[in-house]
């Protein structure tokens, strides 16, 4: 095995290093003109695919060179287990990918730690092991490509789209997640490699995570193909429901005037003075809150996930990054590179300074607009010129900001996980002063709910409208305006409820039809709570504590035992060992219409070729 | 399954609406070097991989050293030699390192062999693989496939595209190495020079099945071989006994048969208005081409 091991590896090696020299080159020019341990979407992606795409090339130009006959025969019959042969290559090839891939940044990250001022923490070096994962991860993707009967296998890809997307958690969540997809591409990609390369692996575990690995993408693709017999068609006839602005359905209320918005909950409601307050609404501006909530920052998380990494000083030509090892501001001159002092939770401090606990930020900065400096439950106003360091803004615990400042009406306006503060400007704009919230108003509905707050003046107070597709539960949207007078006091005027949807219920919840189960994957608990970490409501978060009409849930009870009964009858005639036809039929009673469409892809083979 | 070191019993493979092998019957026994003939597209290759595990058969089953071949395990493979047309050999190695390895892999390695079979070509440790002449990666090739002391060595036409010299170089090594270890050789080649050289027993198969196994004397002795002349006409070709191929050349006609007393099949072209017929010797490239020639058109009535 070690044998083979190295002849792999030699095969590729002098690749391998050319692709080290050069990226090492291209980093340090990079890094030169640029931060390369800074965030930022497009430098994330650049990093990113230059490792995700070598990695599946190489999956498939090694994998495929090997699964050419005499190739294969040659690699193959050989006194050494297949197991032991697939690892021997693996080996090889993760280690020639980390070389040529993960090695240059790392090399480059290292340099910067130990020979500038940069601010490099363990995060940064964990990046690696993420950019290493995906490498990995792509690689096995290529060879599990070649490995198949069907080149459909390629829908195996959408791990990497969920992998990239930006994850908020702490890098060890990343790194877990990583290292779940990585393992079970290596085991299917192990148990697809067969010596009659033709055959589509037996064994169960095989069978189980290979179509696993395919379900959301085919989901997704059963989920766009209905723009070809519903949208497109109606669109084209001028009859899409989308087009609808009867305000009976939310997506009319959604797209409405503000104006007309705030009328139409205002007079469902029982409030005595309805008709002052709806006369007043057509002299009234209108503004909102912006939906963009601010993610949760953890300490540790992969650096590239970082909402905003340093503040520049443009003045003194200094960078002050967030250090997330040592809790606190380190600041440098961008030009020379010298440390200039550090910034902590008691202000300013010189390089020389003894720093306390009490220096340390008790959390990672959720984002830095400007001068200000926004904590999970604190905001801070910064003067470089005179070395003031102000807390702006104080929540009460358990409380902790969820979208950015917005400056609306001459108040400032604060939505936190429970409420809405509203300031005044100018007490908020005093540089040396420490703000009180003006007003608190509760909101009416749980956050995680993912609802739009709209604002707008009267005379005595603001109307503050409400409104979420889930505000009255799962998939029950609805709305409410409460009124805050300027005397402090807060109405709540009242809610209204949209019953009907403007899609008819098939079509709505075809994610649901076709696969509960892999819907939920897709957008329940794993994507929402593991990978996003937001923190849906209970009710919501598994496909059977969700509530749909009945027609739906019999739609679905009828997909699950179709695809079941279809899959046993087609394998059946396959040649498929009589276990393994069970583990089909059951696993696509679970896995529904896509899991039959899985079964389909992954066995295309053994319809064609073996009669 | 034991009495034979290849075994194959009513195998079917069939690629789409190919038929590549056809209820595909065969049993070789241990010892000696079995010839495989037949033309393209006949199976052969198909058997080799059906019988190395490389592909399932659609119907039947394949037995080699009396273990299933879906079924053989590392050990099983350490015992089965195997040596494809291309010489599929690791490029961006010297011959030394992937002789080494080689070497690692197989616990019965003998070095004695290797170096003997070697010895006939011009291959230095140091030479990288892709470096090496067709002949001489042939030559590396066998000589590694020998070494490893395989009970069975299956060559799918290693000569393909060799010169003479190499050609020659790989018989001699193939035969030395025959004798010297007992290793019961599958040789498969469309050269009947080599054929008649190294075959101790034929094994001809047409369309996915097997139309004729013999010793390659026996095989000629049933082959005959006439020249005559047809004044009042030629007979109806099917009218003619045991008939193989009729050519008419400078006004004479060459008549190829299988299984006629040569007596027997003389009067009857006496009988059937031949002038002047005469038995000419005949080589087994000349037995081989006109059976396979005549099966190509109805494989089954020689069966």
């Amino acid at each position: 095995m070690i044998d083979l091991f190295k002849s792999e590896f030699s095969r590729y090696k002098y690749a391998a290093l050319a692709f080290y020299l050069v990226q090492v080159l291209v980093w340090v020019l990079v890094s030169r003109i640029s931060f390369i341990l800074s965030p930022g979407v497009n430098k994330y992606l650049i990093i990113t695919l230059a490792v995700i795409i070598p990695g599946f090339l190489f999956g498939v130009l090694s994998m495929g060179l090997h699964s050419r006959k005499n190739n294969w025969a040659y690699l193959l019959h050989r006194p050494l287990s297949k197991h032991k042969i697939h690892l021997a290559l693996t080996a090889s090839a993760v280690s020639l990918l980390f070389i040529g891939f993960v090695l240059p940044l790392l090399s480059v990250v290292f340099a910067l730690d130990v020979f500038t001022n940069n601010v490099v923490d363990v995060r940064h070096y964990l990046f690696s092991a993420h950019m290493f994962a995906l490498v990995s991860i792509t690689y096995f993707i290529g060879c599990f490509l070649i490995l198949t009967p069907s080149k459909l296998s390629i829908l195996a890809i959408w791990i990497i789209s969920y992998l990239i997307v930006p994850n908020l958690g702490v890098a060890s969540l990343d790194l877990a997640l990583d290292l779940v997809f990585a393992t079970m591409l290596f085991l299917v990609v192990r148990g697809s490699f067969n010596v009659n390369i033709a055959e589509f692996a037996s064994g169960k575990m095989t069978i189980i995570i290979s179509a696993l690995i395919l379900q959301p993408a085919i989901l997704f693709i059963l989920l766009i193909s209905q723009a070809l017999y519903y949208h497109l068609p109606l669109i084209a006839m001028g009859n899409h429901p989308g087009t609808n602005t009867e305000s009976d359905f939310y997506r009319g209320f959604y797209n409405a005037k503000s104006m007309d918005a705030f009328a139409q909950v205002i007079s469902a409601s029982d409030y005595a003075d309805k008709k002052s307050l709806l006369r007043q609404l057509t002299l009234s501006e209108f503004d909102s809150i912006p939906r963009t909530s601010f993610p949760l920052a953890h300490k540790g998380q992969l650096f590239i996930k970082d909402s905003s990494f340093a503040i520049i000083n443009k003045t003194d030509n200094e960078m002050w990054v967030f250090s997330h090892d040592k809790m606190i501001f380190e600041g440098r001159n961008i030009a020379s590179g010298i440390a200039v002092g550090s910034l902590t939770a008691q202000g300013f401090k010189s390089l020389d300074a003894v720093l306390t606990q009490a220096d340390l930020f008790k959390a990672v900065p959720l984002s830095l607009e400007g001068r200000t400096i926004i904590f999970p439950d604190q905001i801070y106003r910064i003067d470089f010129e005179q070395q003031l360091f102000v807390l702006k803004h104080q929540l009460t615990k358990g409380e902790f900001y969820q979208s950015p400042v917005k400056y609306a009406f001459e108040r400032v306006l604060l939505s936190t996980n429970k409420a809405l503060h509203v300031i005044d400007q100018i007490d908020y704009d005093d540089p040396d002063l420490q703000v009180k919230t003006e007003n608190v108003v509760p909101h009416p509905i749980s956050t995680n709910r993912d609802f739009t707050i709209e604002l707008t003046e009267l005379l005595d107070g603001f109307l503050i409208l409400y409104a979420s597709q889930h505000y009255h539960g799962f998939n029950m949207p609805g709305a409410a305006i409460k009124y805050l007078q300027h005397d402090g006091n807060t109405d709540f005027l009242g809610s209204i409820e949209f019953p009907d949807s403007h899609l008819p219920a098939l079509i709505e919840h075809q994610p649901f039809m076709f696969s509960p189960l892999t819907m939920n994957l897709v957008n329940g608990s794993l994507n929402s709570v593991a990978k996003f970490n937001e923190n849906p409501p209970a009710e919501f978060r598994y496909f059977w504590q969700q509530r749909y009409d009945i027609t739906v849930v019999l739609f679905a009870l009828i997909g699950s035992l179709l695809s079941a009964v279809i899959t046993f009858l087609l394998a059946s005639k396959m040649p498929l060992s009589k276990s393994n036809r069970w583990t089909w039929t059951l696993l696509n009673l679970l896995l529904s219409i896509p899991g039959l469409v899985s079964f389909l892809i992954l066995n295309s083979q053994s319809k064609k070729g073996d009669i | 399954m034991t009495d034979y070191i290849i075994e194959a019993k009513g195998l079917t493979k069939r690629y789409g609406k190919k038929l590549a092998l056809n209820n595909f019957n065969l049993q070789i026994p241990f010892g000696g070097i079995h010839a495989l003939i037949g033309a393209n597209g006949a199976g052969k290759s198909t058997l080799f991989r059906i019988l190395l595990g490389f592909e399932s058969p659609t119907v039947g089953e394949t037995a080699v050293l009396g273990m299933n071949s879906e079924q053989l395990s590392p050990e099983m493979r350490g015992r089965l030699g195997y040596v494809n047309e291309e010489h599929s050999l690791p490029t961006w190695m010297t011959a030394g390192e992937v002789t080494k390895m080689q070497r690692n892999l197989y616990p019965n390695w003998n070095q004695k062999v290797y170096e003997a079979v070697l010895g006939n070509f011009d291959v230095e440790p140091t030479q990288k693989v892709a470096e090496l002449s067709r002949g001489e990666r042939a030559g590396l090739n066998l000589s590694m496939a020998l070494a490893q002391s395989p009970e069975l060595l299956i060559l799918d036409e290693p000569t393909l595209g060799l010169d003479v010299v190499a050609k020659q170089a790989f018989l001699e090594a193939l035969m030395h190495t025959e004798t010297e270890t007992n290793t019961t050789i599958i040789y498969c080649s469309h050269q009947m020079e080599e054929i008649e050289r190294v075959a101790e027993n034929l094994i001809i198969i047409e369309n996915g099945r097997v139309i004729y196994t013999a010793s390659p004397d026996d095989f000629c002795e049933r082959i005959s071989y006439w020249i005559c002349d047809f004044d009042e006409g030629v007979p109806e070709l099917s009218s003619i006994p045991g008939i193989l191929s009729l050519k008419k050349i400078e006004q004479q006609y060459h008549l190829m048969t299988v299984d006629q007393q040569a007596e027997e099949f003389k009067e009857y072209l006496l009988s059937v208005g031949a002038e002047n017929p005469v038995q000419a010797p005949v080589n087994l490239d000349k037995a081989i081409n006109s059976v396979l020639a005549k099966n190509h058109k109805s494989p089954t009535e020689l069966v």
